[in-house]
């Protein structure tokens, strides 16, 4: 070879490995942008089409939106899974419903223990409760002007709604209906003081109390915010994990009381024969078939619901069916045009024992449903009561990072009730944002 | 066969050179290289998992818009999604707006809406009347600072948000407002009627404090107008004999970032304001405009809260690392980034994180916090501390009596003139 190609030879070695690092780029910048082929054409074609309020398709919508991301975001977006479980939690939170929720990959391997009957943390359900909702004996105030001024105020409160018959919180006196205050001495936010404080404001402008005490009162609440936990954080904290210890002060009703507890293992099994010889009935996974054998023979039978914060549906319709003949068992509502569904058992029991329920306020979702499907076709008595209130039908929704949510589909009515009237759109609850003292805006 | 090595080292520079070029995002990162970008390249991989992003999505907005139990508005699903997925990526100034949200940033960035005129602050029986600006409507009709609104056409705003009282304020320019007020020292509501009008918020107000030969200017945003307006009220607050000029910065959100550096070439020529570190760690250098630059024949002071954010902060940090200024309050939010406004299909907007910034001297004050929220490090600490005292309803924010940090940043110009003359 001469000394002439030799040269440019290597010249063109040197010419291809910059035009392959390029190429590289190049290549690798295509698959971190996906497929959208011209996203710069594609945008201005939107822009000139762009009316505001026309319908836009809401696929388009989310592949713009990621392609606007990866494009121009300042760090690079490797997870694209990761957003579209983001869009769908932002979905699930729009319904602003306690009972639709988004759970993350370990909220929803809790989950799915706790419909097995398998409990972490502290063992015990908690639930974000509407202070205002159902289940509250709420009587009309006689200072209307106080109310008006304190609507919107809707803080929901972190409330006991199940315990493990043998659980750390169980162990420690814990009982169904109290509420978390503090968690780790972090405090929960809590309606009480800030309506206190609306009060007291009124009572100052109306020189019925004094400025000092106003003051007084603002620094408590503001010393309280300094250190403050979120309320589902606080729940993942007392639900999950099986291994330290943790600080909590309750509220039942007046009073406070301060546990310590450790989190650990416990169960809620599916079904427990109770010294009074009635059976606690859980609906947890498995329920059905030992609901079977522990009735055969039986002509009659007492049942516990009380204490049964989480069951699956269908386990409780196999235990209907167990229990009762087959027919319609009341509706499962929804305000969806024909989307409301029977509650049909096409298979059941010819001789139902006679039953009688236990039931009380922790008498809620599917066992709730269970025991007014019941008492409604005149099968069993129901022995306590009021129930909670709580009959709502989900589906649980699995998205491929191992999140899921959970979904109401449908309010379970008995055939004995009447139609619900529709519910009134309740205004958004109000921020605590707006106890700034300084919420000056031009008009 | 000899002859032939050469050509495979040639081949083999060329192979490594392209993958180079095909990991040089992952180095850039600082990460290790990765064969992925590879395997998806030779179609081994599968992009991730058996459902497209898209589809996740798609599939779940159609899921809930049909089986969940109460009428859902697509619109407002569909929103939500975008919300939370711009949320997923942790970064609080990552926004998505809807076309209403974005119609109102837009407003607030530029400083202009149609209404009457005023400034308003919450009050039990509606709204009261803090400012009534210049030449305003409101002005015109005779309201005046201290006034309470209690109806807006008729209806009680007694117990209402100031937000929602501000909505039925405004409305469409030329179109007429009834508003009841009270008054004080007047025994009954009276109604005033304004005509709507096109309104350039004062983002800068400034006050000269006589006893004190001081000036004030605050400044609430850096919008449109703020720069120009900061220059007005300055050559307004030089009139008087000025000792010295506290610039009040306090809860000031921030704003545009050329009009930050458009009020900063007052004090510094040509000067670098900050570095932005983009995508890819692409450094880019902001500075201040040339010629325009003041003498300044006092001290200055800029007070600080921890609601001072972004322009503010670099504002403040410019200042302070030029030593130009007293830094006095309490350290501010720490709001490190830079955002552009992207337009998306119908009328909202993507307000998306574009790059981090450092102050002149290399600081980075990005905001750090825990799980829970509360602040742990960032933003611009005070040279002389100074908190503001919220609990006590007798201290007025902007007043030079009672106003703590404000009484602290004219003891600190005082101390700053008084050696040596």
């Amino acid at each position: 070879m001469s000394d002439i190609t030799r040269s440019l030879v290597s010249g063109g070695v040197v010419v291809l490995s910059i035009g392959a690092i390029i190429a590289g780029l190049i290549v690798r910048d295509h698959q971190d942008l996906g497929s959208s082929a011209d996203p710069e054409q594609a945008s201005v074609g939107g822009l000139i089409a762009s009316r505001e309020g026309a319908e836009v398709p809401a696929d388009r919508f989310f592949a713009q939106m990621v392609e606007k991301l990866k494009r121009e975001y300042v760090d690079p977006i490797d997870d694209d899974q990761k957003l579209a479980s983001g869009s769908v939690r932002g979905m699930v939170a729009s319904l602003n419903d306690p009972n639709s929720v988004f759970m993350d990959a370990k909220e929803y391997a809790a989950f799915k223990e706790s419909l097995a009957g398998h409990y972490q943390g502290i063992g015990a359900e908690l639930s974000l409760e509407d202070a205002h909702g159902p289940a509250a004996t709420g009587q009309a105030s006689d200072t209307d002007k106080d109310e008006v001024l304190a609507s919107g105020i809707n803080i929901p409160k972190l409330t006991v709604v199940g315990l493990t018959p043998n659980g750390p919180a169980a162990r420690a006196g814990v009982k169904i209906g109290d509420s978390v205050e503090y968690v780790d001495n972090r405090w929960l936010i809590q309606e009480e003081p800030i309506k206190e404080l609306r009060q007291l404001t009124l009572k100052v402008n109306k020189k019925a109390a004094s400025m000092d005490e106003l003051i007084k009162k603002r620094k408590e609440l503001r010393k309280k915010l300094e250190k403050f936990v979120l309320p589902l954080r606080a729940r993942d904290e007392l639900m999950i994990g099986e291994t330290g210890m943790i600080h909590v002060v309750w509220r039942r009703g007046a009073t406070r009381i301060s546990s310590v507890l450790k989190r650990e293992k416990s169960e809620m099994p599916g079904i427990v024969a109770e010294p009074t010889g009635a059976l606690h009935v859980s609906f947890a996974l498995g329920s059905a078939d030992k609901l079977k054998s522990a009735i055969q023979g039986k002509k009659s039978l007492m049942l516990d619901l009380r204490n049964t914060p989480v069951g699956d549906f269908d386990e409780m319709k196999a235990c209907l069916a167990a229990v009762a003949p087959k027919g319609n068992y009341g509706v499962l509502e929804s305000e969806r045009q024909g989307k409301t569904r029977n509650l049909t058992l096409t298979d059941g029991n010819s001789t139902p024992p006679t039953m009688t329920i236990k039931v009380d306020r922790s008498t809620r979702g599917v066992a709730e449903i269970f025991a007014l499907a019941l008492q409604s076709k005149g099968l069993a008595k129901l022995d306590g009561g009021p129930t909670a209130g709580h009959r709502y039908i989900s589906e649980t929704v699995k998205l491929p990072d191992g999140s899921a949510y959970s979904l109401v589909t449908g309010k379970y009515r008995s055939p004995s009730e009447k139609p619900a009237k529709r519910t009134v759109k309740k205004s958004a609850p109000e921020t605590i944002a707006q106890l700034g003292f300084r919420g000056e805006v031009d008009a | 066969m000899k002859r032939f090595i050469p050509l495979f080292v040639a081949c083999g520079a060329v192979l490594i050179c392209f993958l180079f070029g095909l990991n040089w995002r992952t180095i850039q990162r600082g990460e290790m290289p990765s064969t992925a970008p590879l395997m998806r390249l030779v179609g081994l991989a599968e992009p991730t998992s058996a459902q497209a992003p898209e589809q996740v999505f798609q599939a779940n907005y159609a899921k809930i818009l049909s089986d969940y139990y109460k009428p859902v508005t697509a619109k407002d699903l569909k929103y939500a999604g975008m919300t939370g997925l711009v949320a997923s990526l942790g970064d609080p100034h990552t926004m998505f707006m809807p076309p209403v949200i974005a119609k109102e940033f837009n407003q607030e960035t530029q400083g202009n809406f149609v209404g009457i005129g005023a400034r308003l602050d919450p009050d039990p029986l509606g709204a009261k009347i803090l400012v009534v600006f210049d030449d305003s409507p409101a002005w015109k009709a005779g309201v005046k600072a201290g006034d309470t609104i209690t109806a807006v056409e008729g209806k009680s705003t007694m117990g209402k948000a100031v937000d929602d009282i501000i909505k039925s304020i405004r409305g469409a320019e030329g179109t007429l407002v009834k508003i009841t007020l009270v008054r004080p020292g007047k025994k009954d509501p009276f109604v005033i009627t304004a005509r709507r009008a096109e309104i350039t918020s004062p983002t800068v107000e400034g006050r000269y404090v006589p006893s004190r030969k001081l000036g004030v200017l605050s400044v609430v945003s850096f919008s449109e107008p703020t720069a120009e307006q900061f220059d007005t009220e300055l050559r307004k607050l030089e009139t008087n004999n000025l000792q010295g000029l506290v610039i009040d910065l306090r809860s000031n959100p921030g704003g545009l970032l050329e009009i930050a550096g458009e009020m900063l070439s007052n004090f510094v020529d040509g000067k670098r304001v900050i570095t932005m570190r983009g995508r890819g760690g692409h450094l880019e250098e902001d500075r201040t405009p040339r010629g325009h630059k003041h003498l300044f024949k006092y001290p200055v002071v800029v007070l600080v809260n921890e609601d001072s954010a972004s322009a503010a902060e670099i504002f403040t940090g410019v200042l302070r690392d030029y030593r130009l200024a007293t830094i006095v309050g309490t350290h501010t939010y720490g709001k490190a980034s830079v955002q552009n406004v992207f337009p998306l299909i119908d009328g909202s907007v993507a307000k998306i994180t574009i790059a981090r910034y450092l102050l002149p001297n290399g600081q980075d004050i990005g905001r750090k916090v825990d799980e829970d929220g509360t602040f742990l490090t960032g933003g611009i600490e005070p040279d002389v501390y100074a908190p503001y005292d919220i609990d006590n309803p007798k201290v007025k924010f902007g007043d030079p009596k009672t106003d703590p940090q404000l009484i602290k940043a004219f003891s600190v110009l005082a101390s700053k003139r008084s050696p040596g003359r």
